[in-house]
């Protein structure tokens, strides 16, 4: 589901990834992990076309990277769930409006946009909050508004950046929890974390990213 | 559809949770639509008084005083035959001697004391309107004096080269100041789309990184151009229509001579107008926007 051959990525002169290879299955849940400024951000980016490789090859649900012409890149991304680093979320819009945008831009209908996002609400436990503003939301709710919007679209894969970054442990399992849930519907999920506690125990591959490699692959 | 309806949805957020800029660009476009139109107005208007003028105006051929009759009527076959002259009118000497009298009045006595008729035959030629061009006519009277019979030719020279240079300063500068209104709306579409998109600029990235469509990203702006574009004309429309309605009811009623500057006002004009405005707000906001890369 998602390929990497030999990738290498610099940003200006500074290596960021170097010969990275690595083969996410369909269906998989996997983890790439490794120290602050590792790269880990970056490979994702790359997944989703927010950055382009300078040498390899990346293949994406079947989509080649390379070969990608720029107004193709919004069907890619469609079939990506992403739960950002950074969050994204619109201040202006409420909880509801902001995980609707991603049906929105597939121009889906009112009624089955409504139907879609109370659904996916209700799984992440926040069609209580549909109305309140991201900013007056706590940091595990925001987490939860940006998976929901990543998964509404029921996309093949989804990938999650650093997506317990500063959550409490009981918060982290409820993420990690609808990680699980979403992945048994069939989406690949890939999750960047440095947070070991994440992945161990789990069973799950895992990536180490270090020194602009992936240095090994274990079992979680 | 559902691309504009969507679309359409977003633009009257918009407009309304900017309306106080877009009032104010919607009045800016009116007003420069509104001087346009009254400038097209006006230029229409000379044109067709110089053009009006023009069509009274003529070549006199004054004959030779021993011009015999097979010459005379020579003449007047080549003077029908000449596409460019669209009339001739023979003057003989005696009715150029009463049109003479007439205009003397009461001091037609000057005239008892000749025994002679001092006054030669004449043709008048009526030139084409649009042959108005003064280098024109004077080849056209220098041909003309060449003839046999003809001993002078006699036309409003200054006169004729005076509205011909107005009505050519008028052409181009009606092209300049259409010009240079045209570049100000797509300037004021340009100007404001831009803020707007840089206040959403954020929200953009966000709406890329989720996989929207240029089309998606761009649409909104360019329908929001155009909605402002076509309120502006339509204000426009309407300004110049009560302006119109109201010259040609009042003003005429105390100033007959106006009428003779107001050419009619088509209807269409309150159509294209709107229409105008749309369509260089609309590339106002497309260049505003510019390209979408992701
Ligand atoms: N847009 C950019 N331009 C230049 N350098 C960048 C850019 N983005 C990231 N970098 C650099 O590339 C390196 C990798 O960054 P990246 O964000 O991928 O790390 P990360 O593994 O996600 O770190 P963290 O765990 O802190 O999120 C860092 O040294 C960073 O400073
Ligand atoms: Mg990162």
């Amino acid at each position: 589901m998602i390929e990497f051959s030999n990738v290498t990525k610099y940003y200006e002169d500074d290596i960021v990834l170097k010969d990275v290879t690595l083969a996410i299955d369909k269906g998989e849940l996997a983890f790439i992990t490794g120290p602050s400024g590792a790269g880990k951000s970056t490979l994702l980016k790359l997944i989703y076309c927010d950055e382009r490789p300078d040498k390899g090859r990346i293949v994406v649900a079947g989509w080649d990277i390379d070969k990608l012409k720029q107004s193709t890149i919004p069907y890619l991304r469609r079939n990506v769930g992403i739960v950002f680093q950074d969050f994204r979320l619109l201040v202006n819009r409420t909880v509801f409006e902001n995980v609707a945008l991603a049906l929105r831009i597939h121009y889906m209908n009112t009624a089955a946009i409504k139907e879609d996002v109370n659904a996916v609400l209700k799984e992440v436990k926040l069609i209580h909050k549909a109305n309140t503003y991201p900013q007056h939301l706590s940091g595990g709710e925001q987490q939860r508004v940006v998976i929901a919007r990543a998964m509404v679209s029921k996309p093949t894969v989804l990938l999650a950046d650093e997506p317990t970054g500063n959550l409490d442990i009981d918060n982290s399992q409820i993420i990690m929890g609808l990680f699980r849930e979403i992945n048994a519907r069939g989406t690949t999920v890939l999750i960047a974390t440095h947070n070991h506690g994440l992945f161990h125990g789990t069973g799950r591959r895992v990536f180490f990213l270090n020194e602009h490699t992936i240095e090994k692959e274990a079992i979680g | 559809m559902k691309v504009f309806i969507y679309s359409f949805q977003s633009v009257f957020r918009s407009l309304w949770r900017e309306k106080w800029i877009n009032l104010l660009t919607i009045l800016s476009v009116s007003i420069g639509l509104s001087l346009l139109t009254a400038f097209i107005m006006l230029t229409l208007n000379m044109e067709s008084v110089i053009q009006r003028w023009a069509k009274n105006f003529g070549l006199v051929v004054y004959l030779n005083e021993n011009i015999s009759s097979d010459e005379e009527a020579a003449l007047k076959n080549r003077f029908s035959q000449d596409s460019d002259i669209i009339e001739t009118k023979y003057i003989s000497k005696d009715l150029a001697l009463k049109e003479l009298s007439t205009t003397l009045g009461a001091n037609t006595l000057i005239l008892e004391g000749l025994n002679e008729n001092p006054l030669p035959s004449s043709y008048e030629l009526t030139l084409k309107s649009s042959l108005l061009a003064p280098e024109f006519v004077r080849k056209k009277a220098l041909q003309i004096e060449q003839m046999k019979g003809v001993e002078e030719v006699l036309y409003g020279e200054k006169w004729l080269s005076s509205l011909y240079t107005i009505s050519k300063t008028m052409k181009v500068g009606a092209v300049f100041i259409g010009c240079a209104i045209f570049i100000a709306i797509t300037f004021i579409t340009y100007s404001t789309i831009k803020i707007f998109f840089y206040r959403r600029k954020d929200e953009i990235e966000t709406l890329k990184l989720l996989g929207a469509t240029r089309v998606f990203i761009r649409l909104p702006f360019l329908l929001e151009g155009l909605t402002i574009g076509l309120l502006g004309g339509i204000i426009s429309s309407l300004v110049i229509y009560s302006i119109y309605s109201f010259t040609s009811l009042k003003v005429i009623e105390f100033l007959p001579s106006v009428r003779l500057f107001m050419a009619s006002l088509p209807f269409e004009v309150y159509v294209i107008v709107p229409i105008a405005g749309a369509a260089v707000s609309v590339i106002g906001s497309y260049i505003a926007v510019g390209r979408i890369r992701y």
